[in-house]
């Protein structure tokens, strides 16, 4: 199973690769895993654990050294402890996330060694692949599903996903519009082509896509937020604000639908309500640039 | 030699190992769009300026400094009616921390026979440092090009004497900064006939404690890590990722940048006449509080109110557009423009910016480059203050996906009347190459050709000059060769220049090129930046500004080109000069240069040599 010891090996040299830094008071747990020694890291984390049980670094480094052994399972349990004692552990989170792929994986590839030629066995590969971001991979995987029997509209979407991802609108289309003529009633279908035809100027036809996205689904503020958008590109202003007041009270943090609000707003001849919409924009803005410095300079624990 | 081996790419469309060449390499089959007799041909080594080789620290690119190249400017340093080649050059951090010499710009002379020579040392415009960009003004309004160069480090601002020879006067005139200056042009803001300057800030950079390096990761690039891909056109160009000691881009360690890092005020210098300046940025409103990453700079009437407004393309952030309010200061008016985000109200890796009336409604219009896996921007100006994008209804959002875009330009390279559009391409991150990603590190270059306001990617037809590949930053354009077509020099990332001379443009369509001459006297500098040409020739107008900087981080020919197609008389010639009224003009001859000066109207062509010289 290449893509499992692919995916493996990938966690081990990640967990390797982040002990370049930090290196003055590193403790020795830590130094035992940067020197690749996971057993007497192991050892040595869970001792200090034993001590000092909310120590997060410990936690974190054996469950690291867990991973890196390759018992998944035990690196997932101790990625979730971390996560009780820190819920907002940077790397807690994101090591979690990958050792989540990582067994998702192990499991689709038990279900397809199962059942070599099913349909949802490639689906579901597909969709692990996808989920970490291998998506030359999940391309084939869903091909595959689609080779395997009747077609899916759940694989039709997918592709839809992977070639819009790609911007190739056309081909996007294409997988999304056969999804729809198997599933008229599929948000995601119907939101797929809505976006193909938004992002060639075919506002129009985009607008009655989401309208049927959003019959189907009320409340996504995606689809209030780009019906929004192709009513504001056709002229029809104040129809627009509608949508993307629906859109901007469902997501308050949606920067596209303030912005957009306030084009519309302009459009109408309503300036007080336009400069509030971007003022709030600018506010997300700087929220979000000031996450992403914090981030930059936040010391590495280890 | 790469040129050769570049042109027989169209032939192999599998690399070795068997993958599809992507689209970056390859240029599309010749087609009906194509001018058909106009080509490209890429002549940097026959001309001469293949001895510059352009330094950008080193080949991996650990960090973001290393990979933002430098600009080019084709200005006429000795005032003989040529345009002249200057290219930046970069450095290394070993040379910035005091290990020997960064190696010098370049200023090449054009012989007037297709060829240039080098004249750096002579005209005492070596730069070294850690180039980035160089735009023109005649900011002293004494009748020369002067030339304003940024750097990482102190930049310099180049006093020309007239012949060819310059004095660095940075320090006298309160414009040398420091710390990441980009993109910068001349402009008069406030309407007293001297040139202002505007610059761009990148990023607030300390070399003591630079972001972590790829080099440095224990996973190299090569190796995948899982669960990182970016998903959306939103996720461009390198995130840092918690806990890890370095920075990544689908997966694989990376340089970091710009996102995280602090971003860089950017300057906007009012010209106090006596040879200094004034830093006005904050009083004039321009100061970028934000701290957003400029690059791509533009002074642009955008609202044609007569006076010159300001366009900031940022990176991985929102585009500035700054409305000069005729008081000294300038409105925000960004997000209210349209003119910030793409259509669907995302901001994109904004690098270089181009100016130009694509659709002839005698408004102008911009084009913005962005990353990979995202679409290049044509934002249509709707009047009224108001932009929209048109990227793909007007053709040149899908051609562009798999670029990375730096330098850009509208030209008319087949006379035809209709302002096509260049774009220079090059990726930052040099480890693409090693994975099935439909891209490269070194790109070539995209030309759209304008079939009546909707474009059609110029192929094969366009000449083996758009085949060669290289990671192409800074771009200009302007016809070096005086034959009455437009020609591009390109300035790519650790290489040599390319000139892409345009062979059989002034064939394919009559033209006239004009050049103006302010008068200070009535409040427009001396070099006519900021005035604007309307031409009306077969019943149909065009528009031509006078302008500095623009691009990425470079100067174009400040002349103004227009393709005139079959026609074979200007019917009306106006000018409108900067801080000043309309004028016509009587047009006596086509396929030539004209003068017009402010002060005395169609020079004859006696006088045009001495204006030129003047």
């Amino acid at each position: 199973m290449p893509g499992m010891q692919s995916a493996i090996l990938s966690l081990i040299l990640l967990t390797q690769s982040a002990v370049a830094s930090g290196a003055a008071a590193t403790p020795e747990y830590a130094r035992a895993f940067q020197r690749g020694d996971y057993v007497r890291a192991t050892t040595l984390a869970a001792e200090r654990l034993k001590a000092q049980p909310a120590d997060v670094q410990a936690r974190i480094v054996l469950a690291r050294a867990e991973a890196a052994r390759g018992h998944f399972d035990a690196a997932y349990a101790g990625f979730r402890k971390a996560l009780r004692l820190d819920p907002h552990s940077p790397d807690a989170l994101y090591y979690l996330g990958v050792t989540a792929g990582v067994l998702a994986q192990i499991e689709h590839e038990r279900l397809l060694a199962m059942a070599p030629g099913s349909v949802r066995a490639h689906e579901l590969r597909g969709q692990s692949y996808e989920a970490q971001g291998r998506n030359a991979e999940a391309e084939a995987e869903f091909e595959a599903a689609l080779e395997a029997g009747p077609p899916s509209v759940e694989v039709l979407v997918a592709l839809g996903d992977l070639e819009r991802a790609r911007l190739s609108f056309a081909e996007a289309r294409a997988h999304y519009s056969r999804a729809v003529e198997l599933a008229p009633g599929h948000y995601d279908a119907l939101y797929g082509v809505g976006v193909c035809d938004a992002y060639v100027g075919e506002h129009a036809e985009a607008a009655q896509f989401f309208r049927r996205a959003l019959r189907v689904a009320k409340h996504s503020a995606p689809a209030h937020l780009a019906l929004g958008i192709s009513l504001l590109q056709t002229g029809k202003a104040a129809e627009a604000v509608t949508e993307l007041e629906a859109a901007a009270r469902l997501e308050p943090r949606m920067r596209q639908a303030f912005y957009q609000l306030g084009r519309a707003y302009q459009a109408l001849g309503r300036p007080q309500e336009a400069a509030t919409a971007f003022a709030r924009v600018q506010k997300l803005l700087q929220q979000e640039r000031e996450v992403n410095e914090a981030i930059m300079e936040k010391p590495d624990p280890r | 030699m790469r040129p050769a081996l570049t042109l027989c790419l169209p032939l192999l469309l599998l690399a070795a190992d068997g993958r599809r060449m992507p689209p970056t390499l390859v240029l599309p089959k010749a087609s009906p769009a194509d001018a058909p007799g106009v080509s490209f041909v890429e002549i940097a080594r026959a001309a001469g300026l293949a001895s510059f080789r352009r330094v950008s620290g080193s080949a991996v690119k650990d960090y973001i400094l290393e990979a933002k190249g430098g600009g080019v400017a084709l200005l006429d340093s000795d005032g003989d009616g040529w345009l002249d080649v200057y290219l930046v050059n970069g450095a290394s951090l070993e040379t910035l921390r005091g290990a020997g010499e960064a190696p010098p710009s370049a200023l090449f002379r054009n012989d007037r026979n297709g060829t240039f020579g080098e004249v750096t040392e002579q005209a005492a415009v070596a730069n070294r440092g850690w180039g980035q960009g160089a735009c023109t003004g005649d900011y002293d309004n004494d009748g020369d090009e002067d030339l304003y160069v940024t750097n990482f480090g102190p930049n310099r601002l180049y006093r020309n004497d007239g012949r060819g020879r310059f004095s660095e006067e940075a320090g006298t005139a309160r414009v040398a900064l420091g710390g990441w200056s980009t993109g910068c042009a001349f402009g008069d803001y406030d309407g007293d006939g001297l040139l202002d300057l505007f610059v761009a800030g990148y990023i607030i950079l300390d070399l003591e404690r630079l972001p972590p390096a790829p080099s440095q990761a224990v996973v190299k690039p090569g190796n995948a890590l899982p669960g990182t891909t970016p998903k959306t056109s939103e996720a461009v160009q390198a995130a840092y990722r918690p806990g890890m000691a370095y920075c990544e881009y689908r997966g694989h360690a990376a340089m970091c940048g710009p996102k995280g890092l602090k971003g860089a005020p950017d300057h906007l210098f009012r010209n106090q006449g006596d040879g200094t300046f004034k830093d006005v940025s904050v009083q004039a409103g321009v100061s970028d509080p934000n701290g957003y990453y400029g690059i791509g700079v533009a002074f642009v009437d955008f609202d044609d109110d007569g006076r010159l407004d300001l366009f900031v393309a940022n990176d991985s952030c929102p585009n500035s557009l700054y409305r000069n309010r005729g008081d000294g200061t300038f409105q925000d008016v960004s997000l209210a423009s349209g003119a910030a985000f793409n259509e669907a109200g995302q901001e994109q890796a904004h690098m270089g910016v181009a100016v130009g009336d694509y659709d002839r409604d005698g408004r102008e219009d911009l084009h913005v480059t962005n990353f990979e896996n995202d679409a290049n921007v044509l934002y249509h100006n709707e009047g009224g203050g108001l932009f929209s994008e048109t990227t793909y209804p007007a053709g040149v959002g899908n051609a562009s996906i798999p670029f990375v875009g730096w330098g850009t330009n509208f030209l008319d390279y087949d006379n035809d009347g209709w302002l096509d559009l260049f774009v220079a391409n090059g990726h930052v991150y040099p480890f693409v190459d090693e994975f099935d990603w439909n891209t490269s590190y070194e790109q070539r270059a995209l030309l759209f050709r304008n079939l009546g306001g909707k474009f059609a990617e110029v192929g094969q037809g366009g000449g083996g000059g758009l085949a060669v590949v290289r990671s192409m930053r800074g771009s200009a354009t302007g016809d070096f060769d005086n034959d009455g077509d437009i020609d591009v020099v390109v300035n790519p990332i650790d290489g040599e220049p390319l000139l892409l001379r345009n062979d059989g443009g002034h064939r394919a369509g009559r033209w006239l090129r004009v050049r103006l001459v302010g008068d200070p006297a009535r409040r427009c500098p001396r070099d006519a930046t900021g005035s604007v040409v309307f031409l009306t020739a077969g019943g149909v107008q065009q528009r031509g500004d006078v302008a500095s900087g623009r691009s990425v981080m470079s100067q174009s020919d400040r002349r103004v080109h227009f393709g005139l197609g079959a026609s074979t008389r200007v019917d009306r010639l106006e000018v409108r000069w900067a801080n000043g009224p309309t004028l016509a003009y009587e047009v006596p001859a086509i396929d030539t240069e004209l003068v017009i000066d402010q002060a005395r109207g169609v020079l004859p062509a006696a006088a045009r040599a001495v204006a030129i010289r003047r």
